[in-house]
């Protein structure tokens, strides 16, 4: 689903990735952990066309990023890793907007049951500058989700939503796998990954240092927190 | 508490190099030393036609203009603010989180925003006028000169201040009571002379220095700026405000117009944010007003202006403000993650810009008819939607989505008034030569389409 060849950006002097090589197969719940400052965000930016990279290449659905940045973004579902919707729509305004852009239709239902599952149907015709962090996030995963994409790619997907919430997601997010989706999704938070990940990659100062499945012989039967620690000092 | 002080001034600082880099930022002065010092190298040339009076009247109005728009961001720029930094991250609203008065806060972000204008605008500004009026043998008093515009500064700054206090406490009837004051100026001034202009007091000052005079000018910046601070208003949403879905009827009903989930939502941010309608009657209408009411006054001073060109020009520029207005509750960021481009929003911004540009179009219809000069309408509306029109291509192509705190970079500034000045200027002193010339102004809208293309072609190539 997604192929990344010899990847790199720079900002400046600043290397935020360094040469990387990526493959996350169709089907799977792959996870891109690392430390806060590792290029999780820059990977992500990357990978659905929002910047372009210094050098290497990007195919996402089999599409290159690089040429086609449109198609790969009407092709997939992006939550980006700040939440921000425009402040003077409301959430149920919001997705409405988002369903004229992606040219869909026929929504109500479908956005009825994003505010019932994610519990925010109260708060639906609240601006979205007034919303919680936490409202905002969950109407950040309903607009990602809303066109039904092979693909969705998350940067932090929990951040902001308290436990129940949390549960709701996460089940939301394995289950889409099993039906057929693939979802990356990025993380410094061990615990999700080891959780509900198939597919780990671990970057650390902008290298990918580890790539492999969940069960990798790598990682055997140890704690992750003791495995990323151990390739990340 | 220095402290709070020195951090604004330093939150003020990097928050506009954060923008466009220190050298950029830090370079904006010396633009201004320049502009000021080509206006007053012009009177060469415009000496003969308008007296040292006249130029004090000018400089002086100018500076209380500069003033009112540097309150006026304070007053309807918080959102804007608020949506690239968020409330938790400006020093304003470190009230919340410290054991500090609103007030104390508040006190200390007019000190701050005086002093920093003061070396951002004013001394530049007079510096260059008076070195470039010392070349070509005319001589100010540099230091009164510099104490009267900027005491013309601060009287705009604490008016507007004052205005944002009044409309902060009294919400829509401040829109009332504002625009009965308009219509009692527009019965003072009818019919009179330039001379009351002259009653400004910091130009009275200036010409006839005296204690008394130095006495109100102080109580016209103080007593304004004391009344804000007691009766200042913060409000903190306490709750949340719901609202019926409008976005889908209005998108519909413009659903034969490509964009119009966009106008739709420019709608609801206008009609939704802070101001509100306030923000077209402060920022347009009131202005064009006073524009129209003192143009009369100000034409004197320069004979043989026409003046519904000078009017359809000057509002053309003012439309253009417009465009600020559309650009600037959105960041790029938020729309980064659908599959949109930045030319996409540009021409989302535009296709709404051209609608609320019929408000100047219906204004400048209005008083041309008002005027006696229908069979000139076809002349003035052409050089309206002329000027309107390049004046966005230029800001779009310079600013893209960045508008009003892109100006404040030195380049980007001095490319502004290159690129508009002698255009517009040219345009009055065509009509000046014979009316009939001003049809030559729609040279001005294929150059403004090419702008714009390559303005599509420049920001398609940004990264956010």
């Amino acid at each position: 689903m997604i192929i990344v060849t010899d990847l790199s950006k720079h900002f400046g002097n600043t290397m935020a990735v360094d040469g990387v090589n990526l493959e996350v197969r169709k089907g799977g719940l792959f996870g891109l952990l690392g430390p806060n400052g590792s290029g999780k965000t820059t990977m992500i930016r990357m990978l659905t066309g929002q910047i372009r990279p210094t050098a290497g290449e990007i195919s996402v659905h089999g599409i290159d990023v690089l040429a086609n940045p449109l198609t790969v973004k009407e092709l997939t579902g992006i939550v980006p890793e700040q939440e921000t919707p425009p402040s003077f729509l409301t959430a149920e305004e919001y997705l409405y907007f988002v369903a004229k852009i992606r040219k869909l239709e026929n929504l109500e239902e479908q956005c009825e049951w994003w505010f019932s599952y994610l519990d925010f149907a109260g708060q639906k015709d609240v601006l979205c500058k007034d919303l919680s962090r936490g409202t905002r996030q969950k109407l950040m995963l309903a607009q990602a989700f809303l066109h039904d994409p092979e693909l969705v790619i998350i940067d932090e997907p929990l951040i902001n939503l308290d436990p129940l919430m949390q549960r709701k997601v996460k089940d939301f997010l394995q289950d889409y796998v099993k039906r057929g989706g693939t979802v990356f999704i990025s993380t410094h938070i061990l615990e999700i990954a080891r959780e509900i990940c198939t597919d780990i990659g671990i970057i650390y100062k902008g290298k990918l240092v580890f790539s492999g499945r969940m069960d990798d012989s790598a990682i055997g039967s140890r704690p992750l927190e003791e495995f990323f620690l151990e390739l990340v000092n | 508490m220095f402290e709070l002080f020195n951090s604004m001034m330093k939150e003020e600082w990097r928050m506009h190099s954060s923008f466009f880099g220190n050298r950029g930022f830090a370079l904006f002065p010396v633009v201004i030393v320049a502009i000021s010092m080509l206006l007053s190298l012009s009177m060469m040339i415009f000496g003969r036609i308008i007296s040292q009076a006249d130029v004090l009247l000018g400089l002086h109005y100018l500076l209380l203009f500069m003033g009112s728009m540097v309150g006026g961001f304070g007053l309807l720029g918080r959102e804007v603010m608020n949506r690239r930094f968020s409330q938790a991250s400006l020093l304003a609203y470190s009230s919340r989180t410290l054991p500090i008065s609103e007030r104390f806060i508040f006190s200390n972000f007019i000190v701050k925003d005086v002093i920093y204008y003061f070396f951002l605008y004013v001394l530049p500004f007079t510096a260059g006028f008076v070195a470039g009026a010392f070349i070509i043998d005319i001589h100010y008093s540099f230091l009164i000169l510099l104490m009267t515009l900027f005491l013309s500064f601060c009287t705009g700054l604490s008016l507007v201040f004052l205005l944002s206090t009044v409309y902060a406490n009294l919400g829509k009837k401040a829109l009332f009571l504002i625009f009965v004051v308009s219509i009692v100026l527009l019965v003072l001034f009818q019919g009179t002379g330039p001379e009351k202009l002259y009653v400004l007091p910091p130009l009275a000052m200036y010409i006839a220095p005296s204690v008394d005079l130095l006495i109100i000018c102080l109580g016209l910046v103080l007593v304004p700026s004391i009344i804000s601070i007691i009766f200042l208003k913060v409000d903190y949403p306490q709750f949340q405000k719901h609202y019926r879905n409008r976005f889908k009827g209005i998108a519909a009903r413009l659903g034969f117009y490509g964009y119009s989930h966009f106008v739709a939502k420019e709608y609801l941010d206008l009609s939704r944010s802070e101001g509100g309608v306030g923000k077209i009657v402060f920022s347009f209408l009131v202005p064009v007003a006073l524009i129209w009411l003192f143009l009369p006054q100000l034409l004197k001073l320069v004979p043989g202006l026409d003046i519904l060109v000078v009017f359809a020009v000057v509002v053309g520029m003012m439309a253009s403000s417009m465009y600020n207005w559309l650009v600037e509750f959105d960041m790029f960021s938020s729309y980064a993650f659908l599959p949109l481009t930045v030319p996409d929003i540009l021409r989302s911004k535009l296709n709404s810009y051209s609608l609320l540009n019929v408000i100047p179009l219906a204004i400048i219809i209005i008083t041309t008819v008002y005027t006696g000069r229908l069979f000139d309408i076809v002349h003035i509306v052409l050089l309206f939607v002329a000027v309107s029109m390049y004046m966005v291509s230029v800001t779009v192509y310079l600013t893209g989505l960045n508008t009003s705190i892109s100006l404040y970079n030195a380049g980007t500034f001095a490319g502004y008034v290159l690129a508009i000045g002698p255009v517009v200027l040219g345009m009055i002193f065509l009509a000046q030569l014979n009316f009939h010339f001003v049809i030559a102004s729609v040279i001005l809208i294929p150059v403004a389409l090419f702008v714009l293309k390559r303005s599509f072609v420049k920001w398609g190539k940004w990264e956010v």
